[in-house]
């Protein structure tokens, strides 16, 4: 028997498909979890607000086109929304190269004719995709609460708040797969991409606790918002209908492109101790 | 044609680290043993073969073609069991062993099957809790079922019991006569003697020698030693003009080395001596290169 003379040649295309199989089968637990969290949160705060007294003002102010989004913004997706997903993303981006070369178990897809760019690419999709499906599902969980709560769905804005948080979400992301194909040792890779990742997040509580719009009286933590790429998300553009936040989305795409490529360069060219 | 050829081929990684000048040809369907103690060096060769790192100097090439640059090619015609055992996060060795299939394009797993019969492999049985030896078998089958033309193996029996390590022996001895290229790593030299055609050894990473085992198997010059029960027969032995190469008086011991050739005259000047007990050592590889080690540093 000679399963040589029978195996097509296949040519390596972009994206390997066993690869993405095995991508889904070691990471769909965590995502599974993030992603019910999250809309779990989501659904939770939208009906705690129905009796709030901030939203009966709301509703006594624009009647009953209120957007819901003027509370869910900064709070929700500005804050406690990203925590989830972050764990999310430090956790996968490391596993989906870093931990594989650090363990060896990369050894077995590099030893078939999968291409490294291949990998990186395929390793790539897996985390960008997952994380937009998280925030597909974010989407319809925000609006079916609005609808169920409320009677009225936000429905641009809604979408645009998750579209934003997305963006942030991949940016952040590529900073850690990014490291996650520099480095051959997940304690690096976990350690500067997650240590990032964390900054970002608690710069950006502390930056909002100094946010005028928040009764703290301590005005001098807004300099946090300063060290923070989070602050490039600009919530509070989106409720009041400008444009800023349109410039500072621009920023955080760039983010994710220039980190995503490096890393995935850096990985076809690097040694691996296979 | 050389299948595997590596032209001073070398990584320094500073402080004598790393591997220097190494070269080498191995020919289609032999099977190429590597010998050398932990850290002389095998394991960073083999990655520049894998095309898993990038030489500082000289080239590794494999079917004419560039390790480095090729390498998505040349592992369409390539089996690789790494060095150290670590799979991917799926749960059990048959998924493992599906997915890999996928990646070689495999759909007919007659012959996995027949591997994992042959070493009595339980893939059912979740990866992070087998053995070692059961995931060197898992890391084995992964290997060998792509029925690929050049096997490349770092240290293929670690971990493996005796009794495996013969079936798998005998596996290597199947595709050797299905005419593969073999390229095997072992700090072992049993086993490298036995299914190897020409062995190289490695010391602080560089390639010291190779060495031809058949002319290590049937090596012409033969070492034996021999007791004799009185002095008086030992004196007049050694007085013979054998080639004594170690003698111990208190024992009334020696040991000489005769060629095949001249074995006779042996049993001649034995002849009416009263001796003890006569032994053959016989010559192997660990002897052939004894020579290169420094005492204390042998494996």
């Amino acid at each position: 028997m000679e399963i040589t003379s029978t195996m097509k040649k296949k040519k390596t295309g972009l994206i390997s498909k066993p690869l993405l199989k095995q991508s889904i089968k070691a990471n769909w637990v965590l995502w599974v979890i993030s992603t019910a969290v999250i809309c779990l949160f989501v659904v939770l705060i939208t009906s705690m607000m129905s009796s709030s007294t901030i939203v009966d003002m709301l509703k006594a102010q624009r009647g009953n086109n209120f957007d819901i989004n003027a509370l869910l913004g900064n709070m929700f997706y500005g804050m406690m929304g990203p925590m989830v997903p972050i764990i999310y993303i430090v956790i996968t981006a490391n596993g989906l190269v870093a931990s594989q070369v650090d363990r060896g178990s990369m050894a077995y897809v590099l030893s078939t004719p999968t291409k490294r760019s291949t990998v990186a690419v395929t390793q790539m999709l897996f985390l960008i995709g997952s994380l937009f499906i998280t925030f597909t599902l974010l989407s319809i969980f925000a609006m079916a609460s609005q609808a169920a709560v409320f009677g009225n769905v936000a429905v641009g804005n809604t979408l645009l708040m998750n579209l934003g948080c997305f963006i942030e979400m991949t940016a952040i992301a590529g900073i850690c797969y990014m490291c996650s194909c520099l480095f051959n040792l997940s304690k690096y890779s976990l350690g500067i991409g997650g240590g990032i990742a964390v900054w970002f997040f608690l710069a950006k509580m502390l930056g909002n606790f100094g946010d005028p719009a928040m009764p703290m009286g301590a005005d001098a933590l807004k300099i946090f918002n300063y060290t923070t790429m989070f602050s490039l998300f600009d919530t509070q553009s989106i409720v009041e209908g400008t444009t800023a936040y349109i410039w500072k989305l621009a920023i955080l795409v760039a983010v994710a492109v220039v980190t995503f490529a490096v890393g995935i360069t850096r990985f076809k060219k690097k040694d691996l101790p296979l | 044609m050389s299948v595997i050829k590596l032209n001073n081929l070398t990584k320094d990684y500073g402080d004598g680290n790393g591997i220097f000048d190494i070269s080498l040809e191995v020919a289609k369907g032999e099977t190429f043993g590597f010998v050398g103690t932990n850290g002389s060096g095998k394991t960073t060769t083999i990655r520049h073969i894998m095309g898993f790192l990038k030489s500082d100097g000289g080239t590794a090439s494999v079917l004419d073609m560039d390790a480095w640059t090729d390498s998505p090619e040349i592992k369409r015609s390539v089996g690789y069991v790494p060095g150290e055992i670590a799979f991917p996060d799926v749960k059990t060795g048959t998924d493992f062993l599906k997915i890999q299939a996928e990646f070689l394009g495999i759909t007919d797993m007659t012959y996995a099957n027949y591997l994992i019969k042959t070493l009595q492999l339980d893939p059912s049985a979740n990866l992070k809790r087998m053995s070692k030896g059961m995931k060197q078998k898992t890391a084995l089958v992964a290997a060998l079922m792509g029925d690929k033309e050049i096997l490349i193996l770092d240290e293929p029996t670690t971990g493996l019991d005796p009794l495996m390590r013969a079936s798998f022996m005998e596996l290597i001895a199947e595709e050797k006569k299905k005419g593969r290229t073999i390229f095997m790593s072992s700090h072992l030299f049993e086993e490298i003697e036995d299914t190897c055609d020409r062995v190289a050894l490695i010391k602080d990473g560089r390639l010291i020698d190779i060495a031809d085992m058949e002319k290590i198997r049937y090596h012409n010059i033969k070492t034996y030693k021999i007791e004799f029960n009185n002095s008086n027969d030992y004196k007049q032995f050694y007085g013979s003009g054998f080639n004594v190469i170690r003698k111990q008086d208190n024992h009334n011991q020696v040991t000489v080395e005769i060629d095949d050739k001249n074995v006779n005259e042996l049993f001649k000047a034995l002849k009416g001596l009263d001796v003890k007990f006569i032994s053959e050592k016989r010559y192997d590889l660990e002897q052939y290169f004894n020579k290169f080690y420094i005492k204390g540093e042998q494996k």
